[in-house]
């Protein structure tokens, strides 16, 4: 079968596919605990009885029972040297069966994670799953299905090393949980833009769910897809009876979906787990003479990364591609890629995702690294780290192809230009994995100078990328700027380039806008005209850096302004509200200057309660009568609120935060009344020997040094001696003690128990953690707190405040 | 023979939210946040979040005894637990399992502590324990559904050294099986694993056809 022939059976009507297999195996005989592949290769009669049953119900195509037949799979039952003899073998049997149907063969996951995600190699995976295609192609089937895949890079590589060994239709279906998304994460309109740039000639899902959810995920991946959609739904969602997962919806309830299912765009149906023959014939007489919807678009611009996709161009937002993980000028960045580190690349990652880029541009061009091998490191750690899709910077051919291979998405790639190697090299590269192509509008002769030139060279390189299934949705068309302080013409080709690629040729458009101001002063202003400029004449994607507030704000207007942000509703979550921060609404109360300090720590509102103090101070409150009646009464309120469950710990916090920056404005106002210079009560802290959790600990130390105390804290996993030690040591009559687990906890009674045998009887031990109670504390002779209010509180009682 | 270990770099996680604010003490019927308590309480779990480094290992060994008191592993591994053993009763085989966040959310929150951040320390640290958490369901939910394929499951329940009757030096021998010092785990002298927001888990593979 041909991908062409394949295409026209999904043309004419709703193909129809098996059910489950396995659960008809064992019905006939198959016993647990077996490696199917090899049973059925050993009892070939009881898969041709299924898969007869399976025709004889309506079924155009069958899978090949090789589901578990990679070498990862077999590997388990010590049958990985049989990979291609039983994949030949299972393939063979199953054609013999098909008579004029069809069979394909039926790749499935590895039970391994794949390069990024996991350790296996992609390569490994790819060669692997190779060994299989190759027996099944040697045994005649007809077209293959990748399915009930979890994660999309397996997808992938099991796609990749089918075009990589044939020319055969091949399906790719995964397994899509009730909340929209694989185990993995990844969400079907992501996979599916993976998957058709990479050469599928069908997507969809199988398994996990029933017939209803399956329609809603067709219905909502229908509007992107380029090629026909499949659903292989279980026959209902599982029921746990006795123990056994059952699947309880019946043959004629199965059928009675099929309508809602073409209506939402569905192409091919079958049935995955709990479905049988019956059930593949009362969807395959409910499809019956009636036409499928045909694919709405040919060709989709858009990029996706495993867990995250973005369409480009006509009615989207404008897309800011961010540039700053880019060695290219950056010291910092420059020395840590030299010592292969990658935590500023992260940190540009995370702060350009927040500062709202649609896409992460990723260069490691710089001499004295390798920069194949860094490139892999760095899609690596952002295809874990960052859920964009990424724009793979390089000129390299061997980097570019390497990136894309590995990159578990639809990359964009920057850049293809009419340069010979370019064209040469990297164009059929792109094409191969799909990627999207920012063209750039340069020959081996260099930048063309006038906008008619650079035209012709567009059309030489879009041409080019037709004759690889590229169509203009595919790609973008870089503006070229060049500066203007050494041609002050260049902004104009560049903006007549963008528009007539806009308007007239019908592309999208991307610039890097840094170029255009090099060499002149204040470069923003003209960085950002430019950008007006630009926008003006259709440019919808740019290569910049998002934490500039200008261009952002400049991108978030325009979209307002051409109508891409739809009621304006990203325009308003963003900057609505911006003006009515916590200073302006406490500058326009009408709250007294004692009413505004006491806010602030009610609030915890640790930025404004210095400005508040200096407020109450100019209108003579006195720095006693603050602490005396705003401070103090404030922090009483918020463990009131505390213990009431109305505030939680993090509040708490925060108002002793604010309280502690309070305090440190009026301590020395306070001090030059000799009455307020009171010494401060110590406290020693620890987590007592053996133990490592500390977060508990810290917050109480926190807490109390809020409230006046003089903590010393001796860290964790602190010995008897060495708590004993401090305390006479600093003359403390408090100790308190922090243990998170039973095992640990023991040692409390250790330090208690020492402290009475070398005659510290003036101390007093306080005692808490998650499994310590008021028995244990009695037991042992402490005081015991339930948490860091609690602990103040029993802190201000065994202190006499 | 080696035991096969799987390995997940990058454990697709989403943020638990609301267990976070739960572990923190958060009660959604009484608690309120102004909008800014709100905002810097989020800003600090993203932040965290953004810190995490979930990954998982997992082994499936063969049970080759279990006598009601102590459960005896293909490879000679001794479990003493009776629990275990029962929870155990049904399986053939045994899933060992770890997750752990890494190294860099410890770090942050102990450089927060040092600034006197204690409410982004505290957030921190229950990101840092919920999300390890969420890795483990995350490595259950993912395992038992490939074992649907094979007519498995996992045991509804899972054990961790620590349980019950289990000791805690139960965790040597996960630590050796998982080789977990290749995972960039440490075990102290009192079998508690660094980094800290680090998660060991045990369960039977039971049949379910």
């Amino acid at each position: 079968m041909t991908r062409n022939e394949f295409r026209n059976l999904t043309n004419d009507r709703i193909v129809i596919l098996d059910g489950a297999t396995g659960t008809e195996l064992a019905k006939r005989g198959m016993p647990g605990g077996v490696c199917p592949e090899l049973w059925v290769y050993e009892n070939p009669g009881v898969i041709n009885e299924v898969q007869q049953a399976y025709f004889a119900a309506g079924a155009d195509i069958v899978y090949v029972p090789s589901f578990g037949g990679n070498p990862y799979k077999l590997e388990e039952f010590g049958l990985e040297s049989r990979v291609f003899e039983l994949n030949k073998g299972l393939a063979e049997i199953s054609r013999k069966t098909a008579g004029n149907k069809y069979v394909f063969g039926d790749i499935a996951p590895t039970g391994n994670f794949i390069f990024p995600f996991g350790d296996v190699p992609f390569d490994a995976a790819v060669n692997a799953y190779k060994q299989q295609v190759e027996g099944l192609v040697a045994g005649g089937v007809d077209g293959f299905v990748i399915e009930t895949m979890m994660d999309v890079q397996e997808a992938r590589a099991a796609l990749i090393a089918i075009r990589e060994t044939c020319d055969l239709p091949v399906m790719v279906s995964m397994t899509f949980e009730p909340d929209g998304r694989t185990l993995t994460g990844n969400d079907p309109v992501s996979a599916l833009i993976t998957f058709q740039s990479l050469g599928a000639d069908a997507f969809g899902c199988n398994c996990s769910t029933g017939p209803r959810n399956m329609i809603e995920l067709i219905r909502s991946i229908k509007d992107f897809a380029t090629i026909p959609l499949l659903a292989k739904p279980n026959a209902g969602m599982p029921k746990l009876i006795n123990g056994q997962t059952v699947f309880g919806m019946g043959a004629e309830e199965f059928g009675s979906y099929v309508d809602e299912f073409i209506a939402a765009g569905v192409n091919i149906l079958g049935g995955c787990c709990g479905t049988t023959p019956e059930h593949i014939k009362a969807q395959a007489a409910a499809a019956k003479g009636k036409k499928p919807i045909q694919p709405r678009i040919t060709a989709l611009g858009a990029v996706s990364s495993a867990r995250s996709s973005r369409m480009l161009g006509g009615d989207q937002h404008f897309a800011v591609i961010g540039e700053r993980i880019n060695p290219t000028g950056k010291k910092a960045l420059q020395a840590e890629l030299r010592e292969g580190k990658f935590n500023i690349v992260r940190k540009f990652a995370q702060e350009q995702t927040e500062q709202g880029a649609a896409i992460l541009d990723v260069n490691m061009g710089l001499s004295g690294i390798d920069e194949k091998d860094m490139m892999l490191k760095a899609i690596a750690l952002l295809s874990q780290s960052s859920d964009l899709p990424l724009c793979i910077d390089s000129t390299r051919p061997e980097v570019m192809e390497a990136a894309l291979r590995v990159y578990p998405g639809r990359a964009l790639l920057n850049s293809i230009s009419a340069e010979k190697e370019r064209i040469e090299e990297m164009l059929p590269i792109a094409a191969k994995y799909g990627a999207m192509l920012i063209v750039l509008p340069l020959t081996d002769a260099g930048i063309p100078e006038t906008t008619e030139e650079r035209i012709e060279v567009v059309k030489y390189i879009y041409g080019k990328a037709q004759e690889l299934g590229y169509h203009k949705e595919d790609i973008c068309v870089d503006g070229l700027i060049m500066t203007v302080s050494s041609n002050q013409s260049a902004a104009q080709v560049s903006l007549d380039l963008i528009g007539w690629c806009a308007n007239d040729f019908g592309v999208n458009t991307v610039c890097g806008l840094s170029n255009v101001s090099f060499g002149m002063p204040q470069r923003q202003w003209v960085n950002n005209t430019f950008l007006g400029m630009a926008l003006g004449r259709g440019l919808n994607m740019a290569i910049a850096n998002p934490s500039s507030e200008m261009i952002m704000a400049t991108v978030h207007a325009s979209d307002v302004l051409s109508g891409r942000d739809r009621k304006m509703s990203r325009y308003v979550e963003l900057y609505a509200g911006k003006s009515d921060d916590i200073a302006g609404t406490m500058q326009k109360s009408d709250l007294t200057p004692q009413e505004k300090v006491f806010q602030c720590v009610l609030q915890g509102d640790d930025d404004m309660i210095a400005a508040a103090i200096a407020e109450a101070l100019k209108s003579s409150v006195t720095p006693r009568t603050l602490v005396d009646d705003c401070l103090i009464p404030a922090i009483n309120k918020v463990g009131d609120l505390f213990e009431q469950k109305k505030y939680f710990l993090p509040q708490l916090i925060m108002s002793a935060d604010a309280m502690r920056k309070g305090f440190e404005v009026l301590e020395p106002l306070l001090q030059e009344d000799a009455a307020d210079n009171v010494e401060k009560t110590r406290i020693i802290i620890a987590t007592v020997k053996g133990d490592i959790h500390d977060i508990g600990k810290n917050i109480v130390a926190l807490m109390l040094r809020n409230y006046g105390y003089e903590v010393i804290d001796l860290g964790k996993d602190v010995s008897a001696d060495t708590i004993l030690d401090a305390a006479v040591q600093n003359e403390v009559d408090i100790v308190c003690l922090s243990a998170l687990m039973t095992t640990t906890m023991v040692e409390m009674e250790t330090v208690v128990n020492l402290a009475r045998k070398r005659g510290l009887d003036h101390l007093k031990f306080m005692v808490g953690g998650a499994v310590v109670d008021e028995d244990y504390a009695e037991q042992i002779g402490a005081n015991y707190s339930s948490d860091a209010m609690s602990a103040v509180k029993m802190a201000n009682q065994l202190s006499g405040k | 023979m080696k035991i096969k270990l799987n390995i997940i770099n990058a454990l697709p996680i989403m943020l638990p939210e609301r267990m976070i604010l739960t572990r923190l003490g958060y009660n959604h019927h009484l608690t309120g946040l102004t909008p800014r308590q709100k905002d810097k309480i989020m800003q600090d779990m993203h932040e965290a979040f953004a810190l995490c480094r979930p990954r998982g290992v997992w082994a499936r060994m063969a049970i080759t005894d279990n006598d009601g008191e102590t459960l005896r592993l293909q490879d000679g591994t001794e479990f003493r637990s009776r629990a275990l053993c029962s929870l155990m009763s049904a399986s053939a085989n045994i899933w060992i399992a770890a997750t752990t966040v890494g190294h860099e959310l410890l770090d942050a929150i102990a450089a927060v502590l040092a600034q006197s951040d204690g409410k982004a320390a505290l957030i921190y640290d229950a990101v840092g324990g919920e999300v390890a958490d969420a890795a483990m369901d995350y490595l259950q939910k993912y395992v038992n559904k490939n074992l649907s394929r094979s007519g498995e499951k996992l045991s509804a329940k899972r054990f961790s050294p620590g349980y019950s009757d289990l000791n805690l030096e139960a965790q040597r021998d996960i630590f050796r099986i998982l080789e977990l010092e290749k995972f960039g785990l440490e075990l102290n002298e009192r079998m508690l694993i660094l980094p800290e927001k680090s998660v060991t888990a045990l369960a039977g593979i039971e049949i379910n056809i």
